[in-house]
């Protein structure tokens, strides 16, 4: 190991990826604070190797982990859902919870080719005078979506050559985040912790970021094109329409059920397709609140990915590579592995940090 | 507890949960279906569901009978009460399409087929605000255009009883229908 460059950056991944403070991590490693610190900020470039095994011990990522020559992304300043409380520490944790996501499908996809045939399309709304609502409607046609709800969104996304990312960012206070890496396809990290309907619309939301913005513009103006693609994408005003004429909370549970969105997305949607009025909107949004105060009826699957699973196991059925090996290829443990990414009989176990 | 109201009252409830999730079980009703009914559509599967389970539970038992009066399918318990299956609300009352039949009905007036002596009733479920599930089950009997009295089922370590929730009433109001008032 001592030949190779002991990359800090990588060590102060692994700590916000724990969540861990400097201290807390000098605490586990059995070093002091001022080795940690001294170590991230370059003032200390190799740590022997003594040192470099006990924070690799508190950290749970192997020795190799601080030697990968990754250059750490910053997390993009748009392209995501974010609930305005989000406060700094959550962020660097999922910033290093995204990075080191990356940096294993970057390192899958050296080995793994695949032919797409419609990838994700960019509509500039300025260039082509598109509404979202517009474009939302064209990639229906040009993926050819069948009418009526979307089966599975993130199998449309993932035949597309995007790669969806189930993550755990420890908060339900951000939804997604997306961007497309040079020479990779676009990435879609998202919470897993929230509901199966939630996630579909965030997913889509992050879809239209992908599909109409490249160049970061204003924020809020953005996300409400996002957001009226997601709506428009998920519920096309003609088809959702006949749905929506009653507006009564039992009958949109029912619709949800089918469309696979949640009652309030419903109800916002009635509002914005006019089948509601401004005071039937402000009525409906108090029962909502009152009847579902502990959450949404009718709960909706997760999406499962499938894709990145498909790599791992390309990997070790036809790269004959041995679990170990992969690990050491990923730099992860074995069991962190085996849990993020290979299915086992009788587990469904596919992400976690 | 009477044994004929504990003979009674749990299969009532039961049949009522049970009618519930045999039509919120996708593999009886698609979500495609389901999304497109209207409330009435949805409460009559759930009403014939659950006095389908009701028949099972009580036919050939001995004094329970199944007459259909006219379209007006109940249960006749031993001739001291004559149960209908509705959904209600919180107050134990429901809706009804005013016909003679159920006027009569309702005003515990005589009517072909159901013995003078039985009270009339109706088993009702108040459904959750989704309508995914049943809230409660209330057991009321209609006086005219209100009830005279409403009780919940309970049923605790399989026991089922029930205790009156009837709505208080102010003197001299005993025939308002102040849910109807409220709306307006």
């Amino acid at each position: 190991m001592s030949e190779l460059r002991f990359n800090s950056e990588m060590l102060k991944l692994a700590r916000e990826a724990r969540e861990f403070t400097q201290s807390d991590l000098a605490k586990n490693a059995n070093v002091t604070q001022a080795l940690v610190s001294k170590i991230e900020n370059g003032l200390i470039g190799n740590p022997s190797d003594e040192v470099v095994q006990k924070l690799s011990d508190a950290v749970r990522f192997p020795a190799g982990f601080f030697y990968q020559t990754f250059k750490v992304l910053g997390l993009p300043h748009f392209h995501f859902r974010k609930r305005a409380k989000l406060g700094s520490k959550a962020l660097a944790h999922i910033g290093a919870i995204i990075n080191i996501r990356f940096q294993h499908i970057s390192k899958l996809l050296r080995s793994y080719d695949r032919q797409i045939e419609k990838p994700i399309p960019h509509y500039d709304l300025d260039e082509t005078g598109l509404t979202p609502e517009k474009v939302a409607e064209r990639l229906r046609g040009y993926w050819m979506v069948p009418r009526g709800p979307i089966a599975n969104v993130v199998e449309l996304i993932e035949s597309a050559g995007g790669i969806v990312i189930l993550c755990r960012f420890g908060t339900n206070l951000l939804d997604g985040i997306s961007f497309r890496p040079d020479g990779l396809p676009p990435l879609f990290f998202m919470n897993r912790d929230v509901g199966g309907d939630r996630f579909r619309f965030s997913l889509t939301h992050e879809l239209g970021h992908m599909v109409m913005h490249s160049i970061p513009e204003d924020d809020e103006k953005m996300e409400e094109e996002a957001h009226r693609f997601a709506a428009s994408f998920l519920m096309p005003a003609i088809e959702i329409r006949p749905y929506l004429a009653t507006t009564k909370l039992s009958a949109l549970s029912r619709v949800k059920a089918y469309w696979k969105v949640s009652i309030k997305a419903l109800i916002k949607r009635a509002h914005d397709l006019k089948l509601v009025t401004d005071n039937q909107y402000r009525w409906l949004n108090v029962q909502y609140a009152k009847a579902f105060n502990t959450g949404e009826p009718i709960p909706i699957d997760l999406e499962r990915p499938i894709l990145i699973r498909r790599m791992v196991e390309y990997h070790l059925r036809e790269l004959h590579y041995t679990i170990q090996e992969l690990a050491a290829f990923l730099s992860v443990n074995k069991d962190e592995l085996e849990r993020a990414y290979v299915e086992r009989p009788g587990l469904r176990l596919v992400v976690s940090n | 507890m009477s044994a004929d109201q504990d003979e009674a009252l749990k299969p009532l409830h039961d049949c009522l949960y049970e009618g519930m999730a045999f039509y919120q079980t996708s593999e009886n009703y698609s979500a495609a279906a389901v999304a497109q009914q209207r409330e009435r559509t949805v409460a009559g599967c759930v009403n014939d569901h659950a006095f389908h389970n009701l028949r099972e539970a009580l036919d050939g038992k001995p004094g329970c009978h199944f007459p259909n009066i006219r379209g007006l399918e109940i249960l006749n318990f031993k001739d001291l009460a004559v149960i209908r299956i509705k959904k209600v609300n919180g107050a134990g009352r429901w809706r009804n399409a005013r016909t003679k039949q159920q006027i009569d009905y309702d005003a515990q007036l005589p009517l072909t087929g159901i013995p003078s002596e039985a009270v009339r009733l109706v088993a009702g479920y108040q459904p959750d605000p989704a309508f995914s599930g049943v809230q409660r089950v209330i057991i009321s009997a209609p006086l005219g255009k209100t009830i005279a009295w409403a009780a919940q089922v309970v049923i605790i370590d399989d026991v089922a009883s029930w205790t009156d929730i009837t709505p208080a009433r102010l003197p001299g109001t005993a025939r308002t229908d102040f849910d109807k008032r409220r709306k307006g």
